[in-house]
């Protein structure tokens, strides 16, 4: 009992300072080291595990860099998107063409809705699989119709048909092995994005090629090219041997030569190549 | 902050409340002896003591958010621990739990017989503290309790009472009458 302690009892309580300054003689006994170790400690803990205590600058400031980090990787992902040709994810829906084929699996409809297909995603999808002669060319390609595009049949547009195969020949993937509707969407829009860059690229390299017979051209032969362009080089190897057989070897020649002019590299023929 | 030996129990407190650890040991330094000894006095046992003792500190410690200095320090620790002392005996229903509800307690004349008031007896001051400690043992559990309140803890009867749960009048009567067998016991009655 301290001095404060004493002053601090009424006046009037019963107290004897005899008694109590033989009880402070005798009573002295105090906790063991180990019991005070004990509460230090869990009183030291407690204040540690307080969280008004963490007041340090990264607690102060974890929700505000969180949030800018959030934003950041958000700007950056929608920016990877984009530059990545993901303006089709983002663009608004167009408007349902068709309803589902009846040839489609009931069980799909439903997992295109959880996965949150949209109704252009729905419709991309069946544009893919039913590419329709009355829907405009620009609703089946993704993308503006490249200027060769228009041309009339040539090889080029037997390799077009080839780049775009592979999104609409594909057989359907198990439903189990189908890729949620917006990841399809995603490999559908860079098929058609490869299958364009592919005809662009053919395109450039297609004007850059000669693309009328040679000024130096006799006639004859000129009017056997006018005859020949658009054909496939086959058609060409066949004229060429043909007007050999016939003993226009001249021409046959002049042929040759406005065959390699237009398809270097191709495999000749031995009777041609002669 | 810097804590001193003049800070005020309840300001260490309210600083440990806060956060701080200084303050806590301070004020556990303050109050351990009197505590454990108020607790070793009731209960008897060294162990049930060391246990009791640890108890009160860690309610202390997990509840100090509901402190509030709305009355002296010490007699909201040892409310505590008369809270604590009376599940420990309705815990191992000792019948001297039953005392803490008769209110006045025997007359002085039914207390034990002094053992240290042999009359040819000279103590020296150890001695006469040992008896007085015996003496001590032997008062009912409502006096040694208000008589340990006030010589550990300074409380005043007022604040006994309402460390105990009594009036002010009980806590009163306890304490006088506690006074009255020891000094009986010690050959001064």
């Amino acid at each position: 009992m301290s001095e404060r302690d004493r002053k601090s009892m009424g006046t009037d309580d019963p107290a004897d300072a005899g008694l109590s300054r033989l009880y402070r003689e005798g009573a002295r006994e105090v906790p063991p080291p180990h019991v005070d170790t004990v509460i230090r400690a869990a009183a030291r803990r407690e204040v540690g595990a307080r969280p008004h205590r963490a007041g340090t600058f990264a607690v102060r400031w974890r929700l505000p860099l969180a949030l800018a980090a959030v934003l950041v990787l958000s700007v950056s992902l929608v920016t990877l998107i984009m530059d990545e040709g993901g303006e089709e994810l983002l663009a608004p829906p167009a408007p349902k063409a068709e309803a589902p084929t009846a040839g489609e699996s009931p069980a799909r409809a439903p997992a295109e809705m959880k996965s949150g297909g949209t109704v252009g995603s729905d419709d991309r999808r069946n544009d893919r699989a039913q590419p329709s002669a009355a829907q405009p060319e620009a609703a089946v390609r993704p993308f503006p119709a490249a200027p060769a595009a228009s041309a009339p049949p040539r090889p080029e547009a037997a390799l077009r048909e080839r780049a775009r195969e592979p999104a609409f020949d594909k057989p359907e993937a198990p439903l189990a092995q189908r890729a949620p509707a917006a990841m399809a969407d995603k490999l559908a829009a860079e098929e058609s994005r490869a299958a364009a860059g592919a005809l662009r690229r053919e395109a450039v390299a297609d004007e850059a090629r000669p693309r009328s017979s040679s000024p130096a051209l006799s006639p004859a032969v000129a009017r056997q090219v006018q005859a020949l362009e658009g054909e496939v080089p086959e058609k060409w190897l066949e004229r060429i041997a043909q007007l050999r057989r016939e003993g226009g070897l001249n021409e046959a020649d002049e042929l040759l030569g406005e065959f390699k002019r237009r398809f270097p590299g191709h495999p000749l023929p031995p009777d041609v190549g002669k | 902050m810097a804590w001193s030996a003049d800070s005020r129990d309840e300001d260490l407190m309210l600083g440990y409340c806060a956060g701080d650890a200084a303050a806590f040991d301070l004020l556990y330094q303050r109050h351990r002896g009197g505590l454990y000894r108020y607790l070793l006095r009731q209960c008897r046992q060294g162990a049930v003591a060391e246990e009791l003792f640890q108890d009160v500190w860690m309610n202390l410690i997990r509840a100090r958010d509901a402190y509030t200095p709305s009355a002296k320090f010490a007699t909201y620790l040892y409310r505590l621990a008369h809270n604590r002392l009376i599940d420990h005996y309705r815990k191992h229903t000792r019948g001297a739990t039953l005392s803490y509800d008769d209110e006045t307690g025997p007359q002085i004349d039914e207390a034990a017989a002094p053992r240290a008031a042999q009359p040819d007896a000279v103590y020296d001051l150890k001695q006469q503290a040992g008896a007085l400690l015996r003496l001590i043992e032997d008062l009912p559990e409502p006096q040694r309790e208000a008589f340990l309140l006030q010589q550990e803890a300074g409380l005043s009867v007022e604040e006994i009472a309402a460390a105990t749960g009594v009036t002010r009048e009980t806590a009163k009567s306890r304490l006088r009458y506690a006074l009255a067998k020891l000094r009986q016991g010690m050959g001064e009655g």
